[in-house]
């Protein structure tokens, strides 16, 4: 893995936790040493609208700080989904909630039912932990220990179990 | 307040809040707007921790008035500000430059021009930051191009603006104001803080704007024993409105005079690349970032290339900028914008180099791919 420089995008609606689960993935890649540079890109409204995260992760200098080739698109929106589908190269997995996109079965296409099973965990905002654990399981990026790690030092402990738990479910049920 | 220190991983707007305090910054006035909203976000909350002030204004005209108020009172003072905000920010920025109040004003430029794509990034204000306020004046204006430099350029913002006594502008952009990444943060001990000169003479017949022989007088804070009289009229050097053409020819000289003469004070560039190429990239800003990876990506496919970065906006790099057009073949300037500092680049060309503009102003950044292709179209 080494000299390789990852690029991971975290697309989908306001309000869904993208930025705070591309910094924690960043986090997580600074605690391990490696560099990482996390963007976002968002519309006037801070709900609602179409926002995303990217976040690239090299063990070299990382110049440009935004995701020109992808690794891993994540779409929790059709928007997000749209927006990547035809600029991405073929071989860039395109994580998408299969709840709310209709996908177009491109060959890295990997569906996988983000908000059923966040409803199923018992609490939306774990939403985040969830795909990050989806997002790790395809692009291992960063170790998921680093991951909880993070995790473990930022959140509350009131909030902690839970998306800890929703981690390990996102990271286990992806095939 | 908990200083951080060494290994960090923040947000550009944060890191210029820490650079900030770190400077010496005890007041903050401002009126929040993206993508600048999280300098006073932090700032609210960090100031009243250390004894400082922070106070909300009502707009963007009396947000730089309250700090160039507070920095007369002895207040390193500093607000940030973007797009509609720097706009009514101009006419007292002129006064600040005129009157030799420091001040540091963030500006994390953003789409334009109005309200625009307000969340977009934007390199659209390198010349409103020159010129935006009347008059000939001069102006120190600082490109930050990442987390790291966003606290080191506001701490070096503080000091070249104490030093010479004239605002400084911090011109980031979205990107680089959001961005989050790593940053060393040095102890407070290893940071070489500078602050203005207080006077030497005795307080009778003081008069505040009689300048040393670096052209800088020494203007006392409010409420000393030395008398001190800012106005933003012609004034001499008693600071009191004086109206004669000489007066007036004799101070905008000197302003302009503290500044060129001390260029290589101010003037910071980086050179990244082969010291010879063909092609010379000039960026500055998040573009300079995607210049970077271009020259490594066209290293890659046989193609010679470097990058002049300016560190410095104003004044401009003429020196570092004519020895890149000495050198290169061709050079490029990529900018998010129509073309701004490629005119000063074609200004200080005296050898018929040719220029390429390379521009975006759709909201997106400019990216390595776009950059490479235009070197590989001016190559051929």
């Amino acid at each position: 893995m080494a000299g390789k420089t990852w690029q991971i995008v975290l697309a989908g609606t306001g309000g869904q936790g993208l930025i705070l689960g591309g910094v924690t993935l960043a986090k997580a890649a600074v605690l391990e040493g490696k560099n990482a540079v996390q963007t976002q890109t968002y519309g006037i409204q801070s709900r609602g609208g179409y926002s995303q995260s990217e976040v690239v992760i090299s063990e070299e200098d990382v110049y440009f700080p935004k995701c020109d080739r992808p690794d891993l698109v994540l779409a929790l929106s059709q928007q997000g989904y749209e927006r990547y589908r035809t600029i991405v190269a073929d071989e860039c997995i395109i994580l998408y909630d299969q709840d709310v996109v209709k996908n177009t079965k491109r060959s890295h296409d990997v569906g996988y039912p983000f908000s059923t099973r966040v409803m199923d965990i018992g609490n939306v905002k774990a939403i985040n932990s969830l795909f990050l654990g989806s997002v790790l399981k395809l692009c291992p990026v960063v170790s998921i220990e680093s991951l909880t790690k993070v995790l473990e030092d930022s959140l509350p402990a009131k909030i902690l179990a839970i998306n800890l738990k929703a981690l390990n479910i996102g990271y286990e049920e992806i095939g | 307040m908990i200083r951080p220190y060494g290994v960090q991983f923040m947000q550009g707007n944060e890191a210029c809040v820490y650079g900030a305090i770190d400077a010496g910054a005890r007041f903050y006035g401002g009126y929040p707007i993206t993508p600048s909203s999280e300098i006073a976000e932090l700032s609210a909350e960090l100031l009243p921790q250390v004894d400082g002030i922070f106070l909300q204004m009502e707009d963007e005209i009396g947000s730089i008035a309250t700090i160039i108020g507070a920095s007369a009172a002895g207040k390193k003072s500093y607000t940030a500000t973007s797009g509609p905000g720097f706009s009514l920010m101009q006419e007292n920025l002129g006064m600040a430059v005129y009157a030799e109040v420091p001040i540091v004003l963030i500006n994390i430029q953003r789409n334009g021009p109005s309200t625009a794509l307000a969340t977009r990034p934007a390199q659209g204000d390198v010349m409103q930051s020159r010129w935006g306020t009347h008059g000939d004046h001069p102006i120190i204006v600082l490109s930050p191009a990442s987390v790291q430099e966003c606290y080191d350029l506001t701490v070096r913002a503080f000091n070249l603006s104490e030093k010479y006594r004239i605002p400084v502008i911090l011109l980031g952009d979205e990107v680089i104001g959001h961005m989050r990444e790593s940053l060393i943060i040095p102890e407070l001990d290893e940071l070489k803080i500078i602050n203005r000169k207080t006077p030497s003479a005795p307080a009778e017949g003081f008069k505040p704007y009689t300048p040393g022989e670096d052209d800088i007088p020494a203007i006392p804070p409010y409420g000393t024993d030395h008398i001190v009289h800012i106005s933003s009229s012609c004034h001499d050097e008693s600071g009191y409105s004086h109206n004669a053409p000489q007066t007036a020819d004799k101070l905008v000289r000197r302003l302009h005079r503290k500044i060129e003469n001390n260029k290589t004070d101010i003037v910071q560039v980086e050179w990244f690349g082969p010291d010879d190429a063909e092609v010379t990239l000039i960026a500055y800003g998040v573009v300079s970032r995607a210049a970077k990876q271009a020259v490594i990506d066209a290293q890659k496919e046989g193609l010679s290339v470097n990058l002049l970065r300016l560190i410095t906006q104003w004044p401009f790099a003429d020196e570092q900028v004519r020895e890149a057009l000495k050198k290169a073949k061709a050079v490029i300037v990529p900018e998010l914008n129509l073309g701004q500092v490629v005119l000063e680049v074609e200004r200080t060309n005296s050898f018929k180099t040719p220029v390429f503009p390379l521009s975006r102003i759709d909201g997106e950044i400019i990216l390595p791919s776009q950059i490479v292709e235009r070197i590989k179209e001016v190559l051929k």
